[in-house]
């Protein structure tokens, strides 16, 4: 009996002291330790023993646990992973430590992945770039901050460097197949680091001389209402902009319809808020954008001129931050912060106009109206959660309205004639998007993203024209009511991959598949209706697309200094049973010499099948989209680029480019009925009108040629910053039905396209700023001759089409800042500016009438114009706490 | 360079603020030069006239329309091959009694002047297409004092190739019935409107047009078509309270079987027409439609029917 007891005793004490070896955690007090410290602390909290030969451990290679408390079989599986140990553990009592593994002989690399983050908001940095320590190899982390490295058995460490953080180094060993985060700090000190911030920078190993802006850039204001991120697209070289009352964007010889611009992968059909004084893109809620105007990835699509991709902001995952703004055109609201700490966050922006609370009555009479009433608001939202490190769930919601309402009337007196006109146009135009994605890093190599997302733009337009004209003995008058509705709603499922497949070779693919609807309407009357114009929506049936894609992209480094990229995109488009079907390749070689200087050569295909049908002058959008059909094909571009640049010195940079691009199936609207013509009717009728779906019968489609020239120059280092840049370009267009089959310009085409911002910091909580622009009048279709027909009548002919331009545009803003930080750490900032300060008369058009003098044969015709803004103070109030 | 670069910024942006500002507009166009202007619209049977003119610059005050009168103009008969000359005989016509124009006749015309670019084009004249009235009716008086008037119409034509109609009211008069005095009750066009879907509207509106445009796609056998037009008040007050009950309505109706340059020119007079003549940096002026190549007008054949519709 005591024989048994004494058995059963020392059974249950080596049981209590296994649950004691095996159960118990260990408690690190420091997470930083090299391998001798951590055995010895192992050995004296536990009665654990390690067994080894000291010339065959690496004892003295520092690790980094992930966390502090840990089981013996979750310590030595850490262990063992990041110093690629053998081991085996007996009895839970004792570890023999093997020695490292014996790899084989060709797999003396690994993958690791890394997450780069902002420290102090937890926000991912897009193209932060990850190199070796001498700096000869290197990628970017991607669109949430995640990389993929293979690390080879000689390197030891990578350095983490983003413009306006603190470079950090990472030992290789702290990072693991599945993603780690590296927190990089904000540079906070003004000194030299900080404004050497560029006023846009290039990808560093994008090397394709496309451009990338980051939140910092985009908030350094420089339009009319303040900081506005499409501004600063606007003023890169070879993007230009429209005119007063237009916020277009035109690149490289195309039209406004021809660049993609995205907002979280979602493509947008309106980018401007009332009269192009500010675009929908809110400062607060954008945290950076991609711009590409050649050399286009595979991955994007759909229009020939550009992409412009915005993301919005995610949120400070840390803390909660708010702001408040106001300036004289609206009201504006962000606020920012965890919802789980660390793990999931939110981001809310708001805006709202104040001009017709305060500013109609001023604005009439400064722009000679009777009465105007404009208002927009528009509303972002993002919302994150992270379910592991680079697993993360994104929800973004766009929502923007505009209202826009002019009365005005003009009386024009000549000795023999008079003319009078009063017009009534009304604008709605509303955005929404939807968008959900799940990024998720899948494998040691691959990287998904899957995105579903909802569209809806409408756009609503009215003018009606009273006229009336006394010639002497008779008067005349007409009227017109013109109503134009434009309704797209898009739905897509989109998946993309980036396989790393090594530090030389990515892969991207990916598929997706967009369901379109079109309603596309004009309606006219040549009496005023009443009644708003919704009531007068017909029930004509929309027009349905569904558009299929797939794409490869890669990136092969073919030595130390030469990187071709290589993709193909395939797209399907089915509309009324009609299919349309486009494969664009995408090539560019890349060439880097010594000084950073670069030589990138490029050619690429894009299909678009979309087109805009355009109001012809007047900025406002007021126009249709249309998808192609049987009878209108997709348009085509083919362009050839080639761009070289690099540092002329530490602070200047330079940039020349060069482009030719042939588009095919560009379309123009030959409709007599322009949405702002005049209708002479010498009898009263009848209210009547119809609903015009014939666009197709009114659009002919062509061929375009483009070709031009780029140059910038930017100083990116010192209290004094400025980015200069300038392009000539010559755009015509040949249709065979207009202008008798010959090219003509086109109607945007901007010879001299310049313009310079300057930013000088006087102090952290001063600087000033300026900006001027020039560029080419837009061209128009004067009536320069006229003839006598066949009836003896005299006609107004003219000779060409487009064959004059309007006034050379160009423009002064100056501006100031303020900042001052406040007790409670928030941060007041005051902003003072002033467009157009030597108040140019810039055209917004220009129209021809005849002054009839007593000499019948002599009839002379004067050209007047009208311009829109005259020189306009602003000022801006935020309050950041 | 840093200090010289910001210098030179300051310096630039302070000479901008010297700049003034301009409200004139000057045109950059530079077409400086006329163009000639050839028309010609020929009916068989009758002599072949082409008058040339200039156009001229309206911007400039001193340019004025100039009739040409020493061209070398020549009419080809496509058909023979044999080729005319036509002289001057005043006012920039040119003309020649060395043939006459014929049904189905295909012509093409050239003309040099010095200063010039040389002009040219060809057209031919349709087959006779036979017009009668097979109906006529009016409508009740509205509230606005006017009467609608329906007519309707057909074409006879043997041509397997597409016919182009054209028709216009060119004549209203009171006519009475016993001595036969004339005189006008209304001035203006009359306007016409078609429900028939086979005509054409020249703006989508379905507008009232001066002329109706049909083409029969070169289907045979007679084409019955219609047309309205509203009797203006004038003429409704001459039904309506009129004394004169002796006296009876006439309305002339050209019905023209076109070439098809003709009726692609008469519909784009009809939009200019509509459109007005608003030129500026936001509208499209009207091309008129024009087959003279190197210049502008028509040169065009077409024959044509007078039909008077009384009414009483």
């Amino acid at each position: 009996m005591r024989q048994i007891t004494l058995l059963l005793f020392i059974l249950c004490l080596q049981t209590v002291v296994t649950a004691q070896s095996g159960q118990k955690p260990i408690i690190f007090e420091e997470v930083k330790l090299n391998l001798q410290e951590i055995i010895s602390f192992v050995e004296s909290k536990t009665d654990v023993k390690f067994v080894y030969s000291e010339d065959r451990i690496p004892l003295n290679k520092q690790l980094s646990l992930d966390t502090d408390s840990y089981s013996i079989k979750e310590l030595m599986k850490e262990v063992a992973n990041a110093l690629s140990l053998d081991y085996k553990i007996k009895n839970n009592r004792r570890i023999l430590l093997l020695g490292e593994k014996v790899s084989n002989p060709t797999e003396q690399f690994r993958y690791v992945t890394g997450l780069v983050i902002d420290e102090l908001t937890g926000e991912p940095l897009f193209g932060a770039t990850i190199t070796n320590k001498q700096r000869d190899k290197g990628i970017n982390s991607n669109e949430i901050g995640l990389f993929k490295y293979k690390a080879s058995s000689d390197e030891d460490s990578l350095v983490i460097s983003y413009i306006g953080f603190n470079t950090a180094s990472v030992a290789i060993s702290d990072l693991k197949e599945d993603s780690k985060k590296i927190n990089l700090r904000p540079s906070v000190e003004f000194d030299e680091v900080l404004i050497q911030t560029p006023l846009a920078r290039k990808l560093e190993t994008e090397s394709t001389f496309n451009y990338y802006i980051n939140k910092k850039q985009l908030s350094e204001g420089f339009g009319f209402v303040g900081s506005d991120p499409l501004n600063k697209v606007m003023q890169l070289s070879g993007v230009q902009s429209g005119r007063e009352g237009q916020i277009n964007i035109y690149v490289r010889g195309g039209s406004p319809d021809q660049n993609i611009v995205l907002m979280d992968g979602v493509p947008l059909y309106e980018t401007s808020h009332v009269f192009g004084l500010s675009s929908i893109f809110n400062a607060d809620a954008i945290k950076n954008v991609q711009v590409y105007k050649q050399a286009y990835p595979a991955k994007f699509g759909g229009r020939l001129s550009s992409v412009i991709d915005f993301k919005m902001n995610e949120g400070n995952s840390y803390e909660r931050k708010t702001s408040i703004g106001f300036d004289p055109l609206s009201v504006h609201f962000n606020t920012e912060g965890p919802i789980i700490k660390g793990k999931s966050s939110y981001n809310l922006s708001a805006r709202k106009s104040t001009i017709n609370l305060f500013y109609n009555e001023p604005i009439e009479q400064l722009l000679g109206f009777d009465e105007s009433d404009f208002s927009f608001f528009d509303v972002n939202l993002k919302l994150s959660h992270e379910f592991a490190e680079g697993n993360k769930l994104f929800f973004s919601l766009y929502r923007g309205s505009d209202q826009f309402e002019i009365v005005n009337s003009e009386s024009i007196t000549s000795t023999t004639e008079s003319l009078e006109r009063q017009n009534f146009d009304n604008l709605k135009w509303e955005n929404q998007i939807y968008s959900l994605q799940w990024h998720n890093s899948v494998s040691d190599r691959i990287i998904s993203k899957l995105q579903m997302s909802y569209s809806d733009y409408t756009n609503r337009s009215r003018s009606a024209f009273n006229f009336s004209q006394f010639d002497g003995s008779v008067t005349s008058e007409t009227e017109l009511d013109i109503i134009a509705t434009s309704r797209i709603i898009d739905l897509g499922l989109n998946a993309d991959f980036q396989v790393f497949m090594n530090n030389d070779w990515e892969l991207n693919f990916g598929t997706g598949i967009q369901h379109h609807r079109y309603d596309p309407t004009i309606k006219q009357s040549t009496v005023i209706l009443d009644g708003d114009a919704n009531q007068f929506d017909n029930d004509s049936k929309f027009i349905t697309a569904d558009e299929v894609t797939a794409y490869v992209d890669s990136k092969w480094k073919l030595g130390p200094s030469t990187q071709l990229n290589a993709g193909l995109r395939y797209n399907n488009y089915n509309v009324r049973g009609i299919e349309h079907s486009s494969l664009q390749p995408r090539l560019s070689l890349i060439q880097e010499f010594p000084n950073d200087h670069k030589l990138t050569v490029s050619a690429t295909k894009m299909t678009q099948f979309v087109h805009l049908l355009v109001n012809p002058g007047i900025g406002l959008p007021t126009s249709l989209w249309i998808p192609s059909t049987d009878r209108l094909p997709p348009e085509h571009a083919y362009q050839l680029a080639a761009a070289y640049g690099g540092n002329l010195s530490s602070n200047l940079q330079f940039e020349i480019a060069g482009y030719v691009k042939r588009m095919e199936n560009v379309v123009e609207y030959t409709s007599p009925f322009d949405l702002f013509f005049t209708f002479v009717n010498f009898q009263d009728i009848e209210i009547k009108f119809d609903a015009n779906r014939d666009w197709e019968n009114f659009v002919e489609t062509g061929d375009s040629f483009s070709k031009g020239a780029e140059f910038s120059l930017q100083n990116r280092k010192g209290p004094f910053l400025f980015e200069l840049s300038y392009a000539w370009s010559d755009t015509d267009r040949t249709f065979e039905g207009l202008n008798r089959g010959n090219p003509f310009p086109y109607k945007y085409d901007r010879t001299h396209d310049f313009s310079i911002a300057a930013r000088h910091h006087f102090s952290d909580a001063f600087h000033v700023h300026a900006s001027w622009v020039y560029g080419t009048g837009d061209a128009f279709t004067l009536a320069d001759e006229s003839f006598i027909d066949i009836d003896g009548i005299e006609r107004l002919d003219a000779s060409k089409r487009n064959n004059d331009r309007l006034n050379d545009y160009h423009r002064l803003d100056v501006g100031l800042q303020l900042n001052k930080y406040l007790k409670n750490e928030s941060l007041l900032t005051l902003g003072l500016s002033v467009f157009n300060v030597y108040n140019r008369k810039n055209d917004y058009y220009v129209y021809l009438f005849e002054d009839t003098t007593a000499n019948e044969d002599n009839s002379r015709f004067q050209l007047e114009e009208v311009s829109l803004f005259p020189i306009l103070p602003h000022f801006s109030l935020n309050y950041e706490f | 360079m840093n200090k010289t670069i910001y210098k030179a910024s300051i310096f630039f942006f302070i000479t901008l603020l010297c700049i003034s500002c301009s409200n004139n507009f000057d045109t950059q166009s530079e077409n400086e030069l006329s163009r000639m202007v050839l028309n010609s619209v020929f009916t068989p049977g009758e002599f072949m006239t082409v008058h040339l003119a200039t156009t001229r610059q309206i911007l400039n005050p001193n340019s004025t329309f100039r009739n040409i009168s020493t061209a070398d103009v020549e009419v080809t008969d496509n058909n023979t091959s044999q080729v005319y000359r036509l002289t001057h005989i005043g006012e920039g016509n040119y003309q020649t009694d060395e043939f006459r124009p014929t049904f189905g006749g295909s012509y093409s015309v050239t003309a040099h002047a010095t200063g010039f670019e040389s002009v040219q084009a060809t057209s031919k004249v349709p087959l006779q297409a036979f017009v009668s009235q097979t109906d006529v009716y009016q409508g009740e008086f509205t509230d606005e004092g006017k009467r609608e008037l329906f007519v309707n119409l057909e074409f006879h034509s043997e041509s397997t190739e597409t016919q182009y109609y054209v028709w216009e009211i060119i004549g209203k008069e009171k006519q009475a019935r016993n001595d036969f005095d004339f005189n006008d009750v209304g001035e203006g066009p009359v306007l016409l409107f078609s429900e028939d879907s086979r005509t054409e509207s020249v703006l989508a509106d379905e507008s009232f047009q001066t002329r109706i445009f049909l083409s029969d796609d070169g289907s045979q056998g007679p084409v019955q078509t219609s047309f309205v037009t509203e009797t203006d008040p004038v003429v409704a007050f001459q039904f309506g309270d009129d004394t004169d009950e002796d006296a009876d309505v006439l309305l002339e109706v050209r019905a023209m079987t076109v070439s098809e340059d003709l009726y692609e020119y008469f519909k784009s007079i009809e939009i200019y027409r509509l459109r007005g003549e608003v030129n500026s940096s936001i509208t499209q002026p009207i091309d008129i439609y024009s087959n003279i190549d190197g210049g502008l007008g028509i040169f065009a054949g077409l024959t044509s029917e007078i039909l008077k519709i009384k009414l009483n």
